[in-house]
């Protein structure tokens, strides 16, 4: 309990506030993304301590997924994809006089999913990590090939397979280097920069930070910027007015946080959809429900996304991913024995979401009218900004040049794979989880070796997860089909 | 709209015949290299734990998707909107076009930045030249006087922000190393 109360420290509140309120601003910047921002955190949380980096990067996290909602309601830009929802039933709203009713229903509805994620997470951990303590390497690395492959599935839209290729080849990339088992150089090409494998930070930056600045670049988008919001705070009872709709929501953005990869624009579409469906409503001609089942989704989102996180050291989302490798950078492996490795930093990272909670809800109202004014920095200005941000960021762990030109490199890569139409996500997903995938696979070939067949089918647990693996593929397949 | 969010999520158009055609060929060729290279690494403890066997079971997977990328594009008429792109394809028009220029641009400024001037001179000169040239290019309704102002500024701001309050290294050094040799 005490490192859950160290979360409460002033100075942590003070980094958390900080944090939660430049995440907003970040997130209601259009086309700077919460993913963008985590990966960005990553190399700059290198020179923090430990608890000030885990806090400040919660508060960023929480702070940000918001925040795409303040454009996406009053300039009709989501300022993060998972905002697009809100931007559908609030910009409506905004333009008849309502911005503020709905950005202060967006927050509350926030603050609801927060809450809900947390208390999933405080209530699921120790289950979740009983189930995990049963794992061998050969259910750890069907669990990784899973979420690659999951996450694959649902951030390629129409072309699934193209998710799964973009998701094999991360995997391979993190296969660069000197392997543990045997210490062999694999596809090092006698280059001593890569004896120690593809450095994910600069991957993570070039692909989320870098690829955006060269892309969005293009597209100069001038926009009126309201004069006029209204009232904020909403009425408590239009908020119990739609309880179901935030318990339906929170269900969804749990659920499709705890699947590796499934991040919360996943949840925000999911939630939106089925909320139409079932109310009966269409949320695009202007409402706050819609609002609701999109902001909940998101926020209750996080809770999820952290839970496999932490407990399984497999990401629930992109901005997740950035998480689990900040803490790699202060030498946090996380995973199964976390209770026993790191005593004390569950705790401490549910008091850090609560506080990030209380802090997002508290700057997001003082922040809704400040940051209306900051939209009128344009993204031509921001983006080169940006680009010296995932230098720092980079450059920070090695101090090596090297990793500034792998991330140029892969900034460029993910510019080309955003063109021909391949997902990012399931490549970072791939890059962090590979050495995992690769060494428990060969550990449990090794065990296994004589008679594998008759071993795969002797552990009930690994044959679950085969045909969970087939079943992600084959469902693919199919709806790609249809 | 639901390009913006495809774009947003980064998964781009979802089905390009074309491009996947061009695309499932690079794929291939590449899961082939790879496939060789695995079979060539040794295997010291068998063929269970050798350093090849998974690269060699993830690039034949990727492989055989690759192989169904090609099926699906020449299925969607592929080559033959490829054809038809190659025959419309002009590197005048293309350069001249508004989008493509500015993404073009803004890859060659940062490469410039990143394999010409950082490492080579202070952070925050380098970073001064990188953010006067693309702001002077892409912000220029901002004027002369604010352009030098920020470019001038923020470099100093940021590394004053993590040379001295994270105690983070700036590639190429930076001004205030120089000011803790000068006083030493």
């Amino acid at each position: 309990m005490y490192s859950f109360s160290m979360a409460f420290d002033p100075f942590l509140i003070l980094i958390c506030s900080t944090g939660a309120a430049l995440g907003i601003i970040w997130g209601a910047m259009p086309g700077l993304s919460t993913t963008m921002a985590m990966a960005l955190l990553v190399g700059l949380s290198y020179g923090m301590a430990t608890d000030i980096a885990i806090i400040f990067m919660l508060g960023v996290f929480t702070g940000s997924v918001f925040g795409g909602a303040i454009s996406a309601t009053l300039i009709n830009i989501p300022g993060t994809p998972d905002a697009v929802p809100t931007q559908l039933a609030g910009f409506p709203l905004a333009k008849k006089g309502q911005g503020g009713l709905v950005l202060g229903t967006s927050i509350t509805a926030s603050m609801i999913g927060n809450w809900v994620g947390i208390l999933l997470l405080v209530s699921a951990v120790p289950f979740v990590i009983d189930i995990a303590l049963k794992f061998a390497s050969w259910e750890v690395a069907l669990l990784a090939l899973w979420g690659v492959a999951i996450s694959g599935t649902l951030t390629a839209g129409e072309a699934p397979i193209k998710g799964w290729i973009s998701g094999w080849l991360g995997l391979l990339i993190a296969l660069v280097g000197r392997e543990e088992i045997h210490g062999y150089e694999r596809f090092t090409f006698g280059n001593l920069e890569l004896l120690l494998g593809i450095p994910y930070i600069p991957v993570l930056i070039g692909l989320f930070g870098m690829t955006e600045i060269f892309d969005a670049i293009s597209e100069p988008s001038p926009y009126v910027i309201p004069q006029k919001i209204g009232r904020v705070f909403p009425p408590v009872r239009l908020i119990f007015r739609y309880w179901k709709s935030i318990i339906r929501s929170s269900f969804v953005g749990l659920l499709t946080g705890v699947i590796p990869g499934c991040g919360a624009n996943v949840a925000t579409f999911v939630s939106y959809g089925v909320g139409e469906r079932f109310t009966k409503k269409k949320f695009s001609e202007g409402d706050l429900e819609g609002v609701v089942c999109s902001e909940v989704a998101n926020n209750a989102n996080i809770g999820g996304a952290l839970l496999p996180s932490l407990v399984l050291g497999i990401p629930g989302s992109a901005p997740t991913a950035a998480f689990i490798a900040a803490l790699g950078l202060h030498g946090i492996i996380l995973g199964p024995t976390i209770e026993v490795e790191q005593p004390g930093l569950l705790f401490f990272v549910y008091g850090g979401l609560i506080v990030a909670n209380i802090a997002m809800y508290l700057c997001a109202f003082a922040l809704i009218k400040p940051s209306v004014k900051l939209f009128s920095l344009p993204r031509e200005l921001l983006l080169p900004i940006v680009a010296l941000l995932c230098v720092i960021g980079s450059f920070a762990e090695k101090m090596a040049m090297f990793d500034i030109y792998l991330m140029f490199g892969f900034g460029l890569f993910g510019y080309i794979m955003r063109k021909t139409g391949f997902p990012i996500g399931p490549m970072v997903l791939g890059v962090i989880l590979g050495n995992m995938a690769d060494q428990n696979l060969r550990r449990a070939m090794r065990v296994f070796e004589g008679d594998v067949i008759g071993q795969i089918l002797s552990r009930p647990v690994g044959m679950i997860l085969i045909i969970i693996v087939v079943l992600t593929f084959v469902s693919g397949v199919y709806r790609r089909k249809r | 709209m639901e390009d913006k969010v495809d774009k947003q999520r980064g998964s781009g158009k979802g089905a390009m015949p074309g491009i996947d055609f061009v695309s499932s060929i690079v794929l291939m060729v590449f899961s082939i290299g790879v496939v060789l290279r695995s079979i060539q690494m040794p295997r010291p403890g068998g063929w269970s734990s050798a350093p090849g066997l998974i690269p060699f079971f993830l690039a034949t997977c990727t492989f055989f998707m690759g192989l169904g990328l090609l099926v699906s594009s020449i299925k969607n008429k592929g080559i033959s909107q490829l054809v038809m792109k190659w025959k419309a394809f002009s590197p005048t028009q293309s350069i001249s076009d508004t989008k493509v220029r500015r993404s073009l641009l803004i890859i060659l400024f940062t490469a410039f930045y990143f394999f010409v001037l950082l490492g080579r001179i202070p952070f925050e000169f380098a970073s001064f030249i990188y953010l006067a040239s693309t702001l002077y290019i892409f912000w220029r309704k901002a004027g002369w006087l604010k352009i030098i102002l920020v470019s001038a500024l923020l470099p100093f701001f940021l590394s004053a922000l993590f040379r001295v309050v994270f105690i983070v290294f700036m590639p190429g050094d930076s001004v205030f190393d120089w000011l803790v040799k000068y006083m030493k």
